[in-house]
């Protein structure tokens, strides 16, 4: 049976109504919910999210979802985090002074810096192109170098340090990570935003609803 | 690497789509013109974003405004910028609300400076676009704001000040060439300073896909712009991707919707 909903996790970080239009155009209904009882009982979750992480983190904590979100690998409900929702998939941030993501997966998340690398605009806003390192099940179908919509100043750094997924990369000034899949759990993460990425946007939302079928 | 983008500028008055020319505005039709006489979901194809301006002189009528752009981006999965008459922090989360992916600012980089560092630390700096007006003057091109009828700073002062430093990307426009397809202002290209920290979209003259090209050969320039409804709708823009991809300019592909949308439903 395939995925006829999904859960969109709500914490009031912004602009839903690009995702839940491409969702629909693929007959995909959405829960908009900051409920965890309502985003449990769906086949897989969306963790979308603009603005900081910092703020990100008060918001789920306050409206008591980061445990629900921390515990999203023992009910092996996928999970799929969009920009600012995949820095959240991680353990730590930068941004407005520090502090700590999910936790979900390794890595660290920091601003694009200007220092090392000339003739980069920050924020990185616009269409580039990624390559998956190894084969990803997100991108089953797309060419590598296919391009999406990316609209961020933080990145997830690329270290040793990022082990326990598989991942995709974008040159912005550096190579930066701009997709990951967990090997362990069904976690994903997307930089770019899918819902704003014309057919490969879709193709990718498609697969991942493939990938969570119940 | 970063693609160049080609973007179209829908304007829309008191219920009407339009033609503007040096800022003055032509009505052409309403949302269901636009749907019916061109193929509009075709423009998908060829542009990379949308942006969708209220250009009403008189009072405003947002709720129109929103169910027209509803209308006309249905079809469309890609950056929706919205704007025209934003200045609060209220009518900023109305335009995220309502299918805004990015929200277009004037008036508030010159008379509301603190609404605007409310919006970024709302929404991020990514989230917003200047709508910054140019004209030509004896000292170099010259910003103007409130519709082209208040003098501000020579352009490149103002693309240093403060409230610039808010936003994400710069939508420069051309009062002395809009609507002319003379081609995009070569003073105003000039003018942008090498070390601009925000992406810059220039609009106001494209007439032909030449003109798009010359408008990528300035570095700073990540992105053009176009508002002319007739020209460019339908086969135009596809002829100007084009003639960009022949002269090497990095542009973005994809597959097509369409036919992402029907592989999925044979699939299910």
């Amino acid at each position: 049976m395939r995925v006829q909903r999904v859960a969109v996790v709500d914490y009031g970080a912004g602009n839903l109504y690009s995702l839940r239009a491409a969702l629909a155009s693929l007959e995909i209904d959405t829960v908009i919910s900051a409920n965890a009882d309502d985003l449990a009982s769906e086949a897989a979750v969306l963790l979308p999210g603009v603005g900081s992480l910092r703020a990100a983190m008060g918001n789920l904590d306050a409206l008591g979802l980061t445990d629900f979100l921390k515990r999203s690998p023992d009910r092996g409900q996928p999970i799929l985090g969009i920009c600012l929702g995949m820095q959240l998939l991680f353990e730590w941030s930068e941004e407005d002074g520090g502090g700590p993501g999910l936790g979900l997966l390794a890595g660290e998340v920091r601003r694009f810096s200007t220092k090392n690398f000339d003739n980069i605009k920050i924020p990185h806003v616009g269409f580039n192109s990624v390559e998956a390192t190894t084969e990803l099940s997100l991108f089953d179908g797309l060419p590598g170098g296919s391009n999406f919509y990316f609209s961020h100043s933080f990145r997830l750094v690329n270290t040793d340090h990022c082990v326990g997924y598989r991942s995709g990369q974008t040159h912005y000034g550096e190579d930066f990570v701009s997709v990951v899949e967990s090997t362990d759990s069904p976690i994903y993460g997307l930089q770019f935003h899918p819902e704003l990425s014309h057919g490969n946007g879709l193709r990718v939302l498609a697969n991942f609803a493939r990938l969570s079928r119940c | 690497m970063l693609k160049k983008r080609l973007i179209f500028v829908l304007l829309w008055a008191d219920g009407n789509f339009c033609l503007s020319r040096n800022f003055r505005l032509q009505h052409v039709g309403d949302v269901d013109w636009l749907l019916s006489t061109y193929d509009f979901g075709s423009l998908a194809s060829s542009v990379d974003e949308l942006v969708i301006i209220d250009v009403s002189r008189g009072e405003r009528q947002s709720g129109r405004f929103i169910a027209d752009v509803q209308r006309a981006i249905e079809r469309f999965r890609l950056p929706i910028t919205l704007g025209g008459g934003v200045t609060s922090l209220k009518a900023a989360r109305q335009v995220f609300a309502e299918g805004g992916d990015k929200v277009l600012v004037n008036r508030l980089l010159v008379e509301d400076p603190a609404t605007l560092a409310q919006i970024r630390s709302v929404f991020g700096a990514q989230s917003i676009v200047a709508s910054v007006d140019v004209r030509a003057e004896a000292g170099g091109p010259t910003v103007f704001t409130h519709d082209g009828t208040r003098k501000q700073s020579l352009l490149s002062d103002f693309l240093g000040s403060g409230p610039i430093s808010d936003v994400g990307e710069i939508l420069l426009n051309h009062i002395d060439q809009d609507g002319t397809g003379r081609g995009i202002d070569a003073e105003m290209l000039n003018a942008i300073p090498a070390d601009v920290e925000q992406q810059v979209i220039v609009m106001g003259g494209v007439g032909k896909p030449a003109h798009v090209v010359q408008a990528f050969s300035h570095r700073e320039i990540d992105a053009v712009a176009t508002a002319n409804l007739l020209n460019f709708v339908g086969i135009g823009l596809s002829a100007v991707r084009t003639e960009c991809i022949a002269h090497g300019i990095p542009l973005a592909n994809w597959l097509p919707v369409s036919e992402v949308l029907a592989e999925w439903r044979s699939s299910q």
